[in-house]
């Protein structure tokens, strides 16, 4: 076991895998984090993109005139079933609604939802700067804010009367999960692509590695035997890069040692017949 | 004794594939193959003999693919 660990294929191979492993895992950091950025980005685009829509298609005039208690009244139910529709169309939609700006702060008109929707005139108590700005322009949120109905990324738009004033925005949420989602699958396919690499690196490295360390460990055993004395060894290394100029070397050395070892022999022989 | 240039050239050859014991290992295939040649007195008539005995001999002491590849470039020099 410890030969094993402290054998050159052993290290070379764990140092390449290492390096790679390091490599892929910050090219991996970057992408992954690019990506998110990039995916968050264009989620953001898109809920402007349906908040703008949505917004132009409501009278403002009509939406200004709705008040406390007005959940009844026809306004109320075209501008509502207007946002149920888009909802309907968009399975990333969450949340779709309006909101005025009062002294209070931002507050609900129009609310569609089933279970719990929001009366005309509740305040919204989470209430950031991209919501303010979106009574004025197209606006997203930077940031997943939570409330009491979940955590979302919301895209505002703001309703416009006759005249061009603003008179409230459209608000349309999409839930964190959707976007987490998204953000996951690319995260494994990422994973994925690099662990497969990972795995054919690793794979060629331990071929490429075992090419290099069976001749080495070929020389290694030659060497043996020659400090033991086995001059018949078989230099049976062919290589043409630097291990094959180690077994050159050595060869040459065997071929020397054998030349001295059979003159030494012939001239020990003539001394022993001249006695 | 001075050598031959061409003594040195093969000299030059072999010790590639011999090592520093080129040199006794030459003289030795002259002096027993080549009628008691000094090696240092090498001449061109005796290469194609030489590398005959280079091969033979060369296959004791390394590989036969080796020696074949000295003798082949010995005999060149003729």
């Amino acid at each position: 076991m410890k030969k094993i660990f402290h054998s050159l294929k052993t290290k070379l191979t764990l140092s390449f895998v290492l390096l790679i492993l390091l490599i892929s895992g910050m090219a991996f950091l970057y992408t992954f984090n690019e990506t998110k950025k990039a995916l968050k980005e264009q989620m953001r685009t898109e809920l402007m993109s349906v908040a703008s829509a949505i917004a132009v298609s409501i009278d403002g005039d009509v939406h200004a005139k709705i008040k406390p208690g007005d959940e009844g009244t026809p306004a109320f139910k075209i501008i509502g079933q207007a946002l149920l529709k888009v909802q309907e169309a968009n399975d990333h939609i969450t949340y779709i609604y309006t909101m005025r700006k009062t002294e209070e702060g931002a507050v609900f008109v129009v609310d569609p939802d089933d279970e719990e929707p929001a009366k005309i005139g509740e305040l919204y108590e989470e209430t950031n700067d991209e919501m303010l700005a979106g009574f004025e322009k197209p606006s997203a949120d930077n940031e997943y804010v939570t409330d009491q109905w979940g955590t979302f990324l919301s895209g505002y738009a703001p309703i416009r009367d006759s005249l061009g004033n603003s008179v409230g925005l459209v608000g349309v949420d999409m839930s964190s999960k959707d976007v987490i989602a998204k953000q996951r699958f690319i995260g494994n396919t990422i994973y994925l692509i690099i662990g497969i690499a990972v795995l054919f690196a690793g794979i060629i490295i331990l071929l490429f590695s075992g090419t290099i360390i069976k001749d080495v460990n070929r020389l290694n055993r030659i060497a043996n035997k020659i400090s033991m004395g086995d001059m018949e060894v078989k230099m049976d290394v062919r290589r043409h890069d630097e291990i094959g100029d180690l077994a050159d070397s050595f060869g040459r050395m065997v071929a020397s040692l054998k030349i001295m070892m059979m003159e030494h022999k012939e001239t020990e022989g003539k001394q022993e017949q001249e006695k | 004794m001075t050598m031959t240039d061409l003594a040195q050239k093969v000299l030059s050859i072999s010790t590639a594939y011999l090592g520093p014991a080129a040199k006794m290992f030459l003289a030795r295939q002259t002096k027993y193959h080549l009628q008691g040649l000094e090696y240092e007195q090498l001449q061109k008539e005796h290469l194609s003999e030489l590398s005959k005995w280079l091969f033979i001999s060369g296959s004791l002491v390394i590989e036969k693919d080796k020696a074949q590849e000295l003798s082949q470039l010995v005999a060149k020099l003729v």
